[in-house]
């Protein structure tokens, strides 16, 4: 009998529909608006800055890692133990270490922090509705935008 | 603190001001001003509050608007519907919770709200603490009556310059004299 694959549910960067990928997929087309994701999950392990970053899956930053960018959309969630600076922070869920800081203007549907943690004067959009309000102004926003770099 | 000693606003009631507890305030029904106290502020579901807010804990299970200041930590309980600057030692959103707005928290983000709601205090003193020119003291001075020379000087100059708009008139009448007798020649 044939072995079923593993299979996960992710949500598009694009249109916010979620689909569901092979376990090990790492970009693929999306069924609901057919433009390209990257659904792997990136690890930030030392001092990194990047333009924009796009993934349907995970981003961690891990402790004493600091990432600069201009974009953030993880649609799978973001992990924050180092330092997080970026213009626009999209995702599902952000969760900050210990010794976790962010800054910038953040877009998430929960938001959960662990005692020490730091958020310095960001504006942040929290609730249920947010993310998908997020991406499709940055749709609207940017039509001709770059490229984006995808980085880890 | 057992429940006997919370101040309760209870759903039917409104306050419009400014209010200072000691202990442990629910708010279940609506505050609109300045709320403070070393202790808890429930902000209960139904409650709305649109103040600042500034206490030791603050929990939010109802709708919030203005400024949340929370010495210890601020929790964004799942019904909560927050609009407000926060600066918190500590922050818990719960899933469902919504917030909206600026935000600092770490211990330093608390020391400078600190500061600054300090200073907004202060200003507000500083005009009324300083000394106004007292009504009596121009009363008492004597009222000296212009002198008539400098009448005249100011007024004699007025009366022989004529307008600005006569003299341009006439200038202008005179050259259109000029322009007319050189056509006739001409």
């Amino acid at each position: 009998m044939a072995r079923q694959p593993a299979l996960r549910t992710v949500r598009c960067y694009h249109c916010s529909k979620e689909f569901e990928v092979g376990a090990k997929a790492i970009t693929v087309s999306c069924p609901h608006c057919y433009q390209r994701v990257a659904i792997e999950d990136m690890v930030v392990r030392s001092s990194h800055s990047g333009g924009k970053v796009q993934t349907c899956g995970k981003i961690t930053i891990a402790e004493r890692a600091r990432f600069t960018a201009m974009s953030v959309q993880a649609s799978g969630g973001l992990e924050i133990n180092g330092v997080l600076n970026a213009s626009q922070i999209s995702t599902d869920r952000i969760h900050l270490g210990p010794g976790g800081r962010i800054r910038g203007v953040c877009r998430a549907r929960s938001l959960t922090m662990a005692q020490g943690a730091q958020i310095e004067n960001s504006y942040f959009e929290i609730g249920a509705d947010r993310p998908e309000t997020a991406t499709a102004k940055d749709q609207t926003e940017k039509p001709g935008q770059e490229p984006p770099l995808h980085a880890a | 603190m057992p429940d006997s000693q919370i101040t309760i606003i209870a759903s039917d009631a409104r306050f419009n001001g400014e209010m200072h507890f000691e202990g442990t305030a629910r708010i279940m029904g609506a505050c609109e001003g300045s709320i403070s106290t070393p202790g808890t502020i429930e902000i209960a579901k139904g409650g709305r509050c649109n103040a600042r807010v500034d206490a030791q804990r603050i929990m939010v299970d109802g709708h919030a608007e203005g400024e949340l200041i929370g010495r210890e930590r601020i929790e964004l309980l799942p019904n909560a519907h927050v609009r407000a600057d926060i600066a918190a030692g500590n922050l818990i959103v719960q899933d469902g919770a919504s917030f909206v707005g600026h935000c600092s928290v770490g211990p330093d983000a608390v020391a400078k709200a600190g500061a600054s709601s300090q200073q907004r205090r202060t200003a507000p003193e500083t005009p009324s603490s300083r000394p106004e020119p007292q009504p009596e003291a121009i009363e008492t001075r004597p009222v000296r009556p212009a002198s008539p020379s400098v009448k005249v000087e100011a007024a004699a100059p007025a009366q022989h310059t004529p307008p600005k708009a006569d003299l341009q008139s006439d200038w202008m009448r005179l050259a259109q004299g000029a322009t007319d007798t050189q056509k006739r020649t001409g």
